[in-house]
């Protein structure tokens, strides 16, 4: 009997044994897709490999698994979002294949705490995300993406204003690698002085900000620069119609000391004096230079340095019979960071950052005479920080962490000194203010529920200035209640203030050059503003879509406006006091989006419903009108289809992809004048006088006439209407990818106005961008 | 052009093709017809007002209203009533105002609703002739005159008039007339300590380094305590202080603030100007204020006269 069961077994396992090692000749193996950073299975991958002569493509299921032959040996992974893979399978280890995300820092990442973006006011997104935003200049612009985003009004078409919940542009708080910018765009607002290939990503708050980040009274757009050590040399270069650029990364010690060298220029300056025949000679320089090293010692230390140096210069030089003039404009910013993280344990983190910056605004105008010295006048405004940041973070659970930290900011104002050199006597006026603000803060995350998340902070702010000081308090409490898995709400509230104001009248995301440190005339900037919205997740094996739906209320405080917009181009910076005016403004709307995720395609939409008003003493007569970027309607669509993906015989992959974007927007808001009236001329203005005020025909109609004014952004602009397409074409081999791109902004040529005048007897509308192509490779 | 504005305009031209960036467009906005009043009343003895009406944008050929009751009070009793003069756009009315009175201006016309307006007719301020302070400048070349305010002032404003040289003016002579001959002048400078720069010699302007520091045509004072302070270049010539009332005072600064905007043709930030002249009429369009004139001599200085003349 025994024997008997004996040979049972025997051949029942050399059957199974048979069987088995057939399985493994013609059966399949299950791999499955993970993310890198928080080991979250992905969907909807793109797998290709070659079975036979056939080009095979599949893609993950919902748990991210798919099956492929055994008999396969390599393999293209690939996924929206995500870094693209060829592996070989024999090398691989294990079933698991982790996808990281493109250009994501991956040390930066805390595996565990839960992702709390995409539910309404945090939005994370990555350099190659951001190349979905097609911009007037062609380049890829990591700022400008955020435009895209529910709450953001846009300024003026193709800069980049961003007015987020009604606040103003110079509210926004702009953090690269930690160091704050205040000096943020080239060429009046055109594209940002970051080029994308140095970061990593970006996390945008228009609610629930860290209280790690203080001194600004809306938004918060913290950029990334790229951490992670690396392996081998890395070159990239790309042209477009604006600008050329440069960027390399190599190791200097292998996976401990890494080097990055970015380098971008306009060769505008070749075009214009192309088309130039004037007698006006002009120049202009525009650059930004990077550096950025990060050095690893071991696996608990990390350090990190970053040197920034960007202009903007424009000159032109006008030569007459009996003198010269030249006129001289130039921006700057330069910033030098040194960074050093610890991590003392698995749950305690600890850094120091230490970082110097300077922000320039400069005109200066050159006068010679024949037979006279030469004169040369300069304006500046000038603001420098010095800084030191520490914190401490401890994570004793998945379910809670805190954050404790304190910074001091030293900072030098100088809003308008003046210089003058004649015949080599050189006499100035020093009007610097200093500033010094210490700031300690502590926030936390704690998970006392599975269907509870809070995060709440604060932050205490010391600030002392012009013989004055405030002690203010920012407040932030971000809450997430799931009533499943998937869907749940989100509330927000917000209480910020910021110590310095930025003069709010030119709408083109241009750094004005008036910033002020707040003083007892001019006190610090306050905004409160309440969130609460819903946000799901919808699943299925074609695509993954995340949508919000929400609605804020904001009212702000101690903002400053020029009295007239125009001022902000003519008026003497030293004498900017008397042409302000501070006052408040209230926002409130409905905001709505949704991010959908397929196999091929990537799309969002973002829309918003919004009111915003103004209040100041000398503007309108004291009466609340429309803010200026008031658009009671905002929709953006962009959309990224993946037309064709392929594995060459030779190991590259290749790829074809178009991109569509449709902007819509209500006009912004106008004063127009409406009429003419009789007036009364300036006191004995007709009397035998010497130099009249111009004499130009248009200023002879101003002595005794008058022009009336609508109310104060009484008018509406028609609205707002483009369509933005793009297609690229990539090719990733084993040691370089090659990818051109072809963009049209504006496709339809839609003359969207800038704004309106009366001349020569007519209404006319200016438009400032037609349809633009370019080309990026 | 500065080099702001060639910025923007490089910005705006630069980015833009040549297809079709400037459009003509229907009119976007229509303003109803509305009753113009423009009233300062001066120490005079005769005060004269306009009526017109206001024009669509481009229109400057105003009409005049034909026929209206137009009445002045003072401290709510009225005081007379004005009559159109000849077929001109005048209304004339023989009243002199008393300072420190609160007047109101109440115009019926036709159709339209009742128009009125106040203002307070303004104290002068107290303001003296400083002589034997005069001074120059002998880097700048600038003939400093000087005077001394007897009291804290409030808002007034100044400007100056060259005369013909070979012409010898009795300082003691009152009152001081402004000739046809006199002529206004384009820059003047003062110390005095509280200015407002809003009109202050542009940095744009081609002759700033002659004129830096100085101001175009008209210096607005703002209050002040009592100081000495002097107005320059003036060699020989006659200074004007003019005491505004609050609303005449804001009508004249955001009147020349909107000439200043248009000063050059090739100013593409015209555009962007927003500036309203400033319009106390209710439920019509101008101006109704007041002011008081002192006018005084600035000759070379001489042993003969007194030194210090004060202003009654």
């Amino acid at each position: 009997m025994a024997l008997k069961t004996m040979n049972r077994l025997v051949t029942s396992l050399f059957f199974f044994f048979c069987m088995a090692m057939a399985y493994g000749q013609d059966g399949k193996v299950i791999f499955q897709v993970r993310d890198s950073l928080t080991a979250e299975p992905i969907s909807a991958c793109k797998v290709q490999y070659f079975s036979g002569r056939d080009n095979v493509t599949i893609s993950t299921d919902e748990n991210g698994k798919f099956e492929l032959p055994s008999t396969v040996g390599k393999i293209a992974v690939s996924c929206i979002g995500y870094q693209s893979r060829i592996i070989l399978i024999d090398e691989l280890q294990g079933k698991v294949i982790f996808l990281p995300q493109e250009y994501y820092g991956i040390a930066e990442a805390v595996k565990s705490e839960t992702r709390r973006d995409d539910k309404g006011t945090i939005h994370k997104y990555n350099a190659k995300i951001a190349e979905g935003t097609i911009s007037v200049v062609g380049e890829p612009d990591i700022i400008r993406h955020t435009s895209s985003f529910p709450g953001v009004s846009s300024g003026i078409e193709g800069t980049m204003g961003l007015f987020v919940r009604g606040g103003s542009n110079g509210s926004n708080g702009i953090v690269l690698n930690d160091v704050p910018l205040y000096v943020s765009t080239h060429m009046l607002g055109l594209f940002s002085i970051i080029p994308p290939s140095l970061t990593s990503g970006a996390t945008f708050y228009s609610g629930g900000l860290p209280s790690s980040k203080g001194n600004q009274s809306s938004s918060l757009l913290e950029i990334e620069t790229r951490h992670e050590t690396e392996e081998k040399i890395g070159v990239d270069a790309s042209i477009s119609p604006y600008l050329v650029s440069g960027y390399a990364h190599f190791p200097i010690v292998k996976n401990k000391l890494s080097i990055r060298l970015s380098a971008r220029s306009t060769y505008l300056p070749y075009i214009i004096d192309k088309f130039n025949h004037s007698d006006v000679r002009y120049r202009i320089d525009v650059y930004d230079l990077y550096m950025t090293a990060d050095y690893k010692p071991s696996e608990k230390h990390s350090l990190d340095i970053m040197l920034a140096n960007t202009k903007d210069y424009f000159n032109d030089k006008e030569y007459w019979e009996l003198y010269r003039t030249e006129d001289r404009e130039h921006q700057a910013f330069k910033a030098a960071k040194l960074g050093w993280k610890y991590k003392i344990s698995d749950k305690i983190e600890s850094g120091i950052t230490l970082y110097e910056m300077m922000a320039q605004s400069k005109k200066a105008r050159y006068f010679k005479r024949k037979r006279v010295d030469p004169t040369l006048l300069e304006l500046s405004s000038e603001l420098s920080e010095l800084a030191v940041k520490a914190y401490l973070k401890f994570t004793p659970k998945d379910e809670l962490s805190f954050k404790i930290g304190a910074d001091y900011q030293k900072q030098t104002f100088a809003p308008g000194n003046k210089k003058h050199t004649q015949a080599h006597q050189v006499s100035s006026n020093d009007v610097s203010q200093h500033c010094n603000m210490l700031s300690a803060y502590i926030e936390s995350f704690v998970k006392p529920y599975q269907w509870l998340e809070i995060t709440p902070g604060i932050r205490f702010t010391h600030q002392e200035t012009k013989g004055t000081s405030f002690n203010k308090a920012d407040i932030h409490i971000l809450s997430h209640v799931y009533v499943t898995r998937k869907f749940g709400l989100e509330i927000a509230y917000d209480r910020q203030y910021q110590f310095y104001h930025v003069l709010e009248g030119l709408p083109t995301g241009w750094s004005l050059s008036i910033m002020t440190p707040s003083s007892n005339e001019y006190k610090p900037e306050l905004t409160k503003q309440y969130y609460s919205g819903v946000f799901g997740k919808l699943e299925s094996s074609l695509a993954t879509a995340n949508i919000t739906l929400g609605g804020y209320y904001r009212e702000m405080e101690n903002l400053m406006s020029f009295i007239n917009p125009a001022n902000s181009f003519s008026v003497e910076t030293s004498s900017w006091q008397k042409e302000v005016d501070i006052g408040k403004g209230k926002s409130y709307g409905m905001e709505a989006s949704a991010k959908v995720r397929g196999k091929d395609f990537n799309a969002t939409l973002a829309y918003t419903l919004s009111k915003t008003d103004r209040k100041f003493p000398n503007i309108n007569y004291g009466k609340t009108y429309p803010f200026k970027f008031d658009r009671r309607h905002i929709l953006n669509m962009q959309g990224q289809y993946d037309i064709a993906e392929r594995l060459t015989r030779r190991g590259r992959r290749t790829k074809h992809s178009a991109s569509l974007a449709i902007s819509y927007a209500s006009g912004n808001r106008m004063t127009l004048p409406l009429g003419n009236y009789k007036g009364i001329t300036p006191p004995y203005w007709n009397t035998n006088g010497g130099r009249s005020w111009g004499g130009t025909y248009d200023f002879d109609l101003t002595d005794e006439n008058r022009i009336l004014m609508s109310d104060k952004n009484g008018y509406k602009a028609k609205d707002f209407f483009r369509i933005d397409a793009g297609y690229s074409f990539s090719v990733l081999g084993k040691k370089c990818l090659n990818e051109f791109s072809l963009s049209v902004y504006n496709l339809l040529n839609w003359k969207n106005p800038y704004n309106y005048f009366f001349e020569e007897d007519e209404w006319k509308q200016i438009s400032v961008f037609p349809i633009m192509p370019s080309i990026h490779w | 052009m500065d080099g702001s504005k060639f910025i923007l305009a490089m910005a705006i031209c630069a980015t833009s093709l040549a297809n079709g960036c400037v459009e003509r467009i229907d009119t976007p906005v229509e303003a109803t017809r509305e009753l113009v009043v423009n009233c300062l009343l001066t120490k005079d003895s005769v005060q004269t007002m306009t009526l017109t009406y206001s024009n669509r944008l481009g229109d400057l050929m105003y009409d005049k209203v034909e026929d209206a009751d137009a009445r002045l009070f003072a401290n709510g009793k009225e005081v007379g009533q004005f009559i159109r003069k000849g077929i001109s756009y005048d209304w004339t009315l023989k009243y002199t105002p008393v300072p420190n009175t609160e007047y109101r201006l109440e115009v019926k016309a036709g159709q339209f609703p009742l128009v009125w307006a106040t203002t307070t007719f303004p104290q002068p301020i107290s303001i003296a002739r400083s002589a034997y302070q005069d001074n120059v400048d002998l880097k700048k070349k600038f003939a400093i005159r000087k005077f001394m305010t007897l009291e804290r002032t409030k808002v007034f404003w100044t400007f100056a008039f060259s005369m013909d040289d070979d012409i010898y003016i009795n300082p003691r002579i009152r009152p001081v007339v402004i000739d046809p001959a006199d002529k206004k002048i384009d820059y003047i400078g003062t110390s005095f300590p509280n200015v407002d720069n809003f009109n202050i010699a542009s940095f744009n302007d081609g002759n700033y380094s002659w004129n830096q520091g100085k101001y175009l045509t008209y210096i607005r004072m703002l209050p002040n305590d009592d100081t000495t302070f002097s107005i320059y270049d003036v060699i020989i010539g006659k200074v004007v202080f003019r005491t505004p009332s609050e609303e005449y005072d804001r009508y004249l600064k955001t009147s020349l603030t909107k000439m200043m905007r248009f000063m050059k043709n090739d100013d593409p930030t015209t555009w962007l100007d927003e500036t309203s002249v400033y319009n106390n009429i209710n439920n019509g369009i101008g101006i109704f204020g007041a002011y008081y004139d002192i006018v005084m001599y600035c000759n070379e200085y001489s042993d003969e006269f007194p030194q210090v003349y004060v202003w009654h």
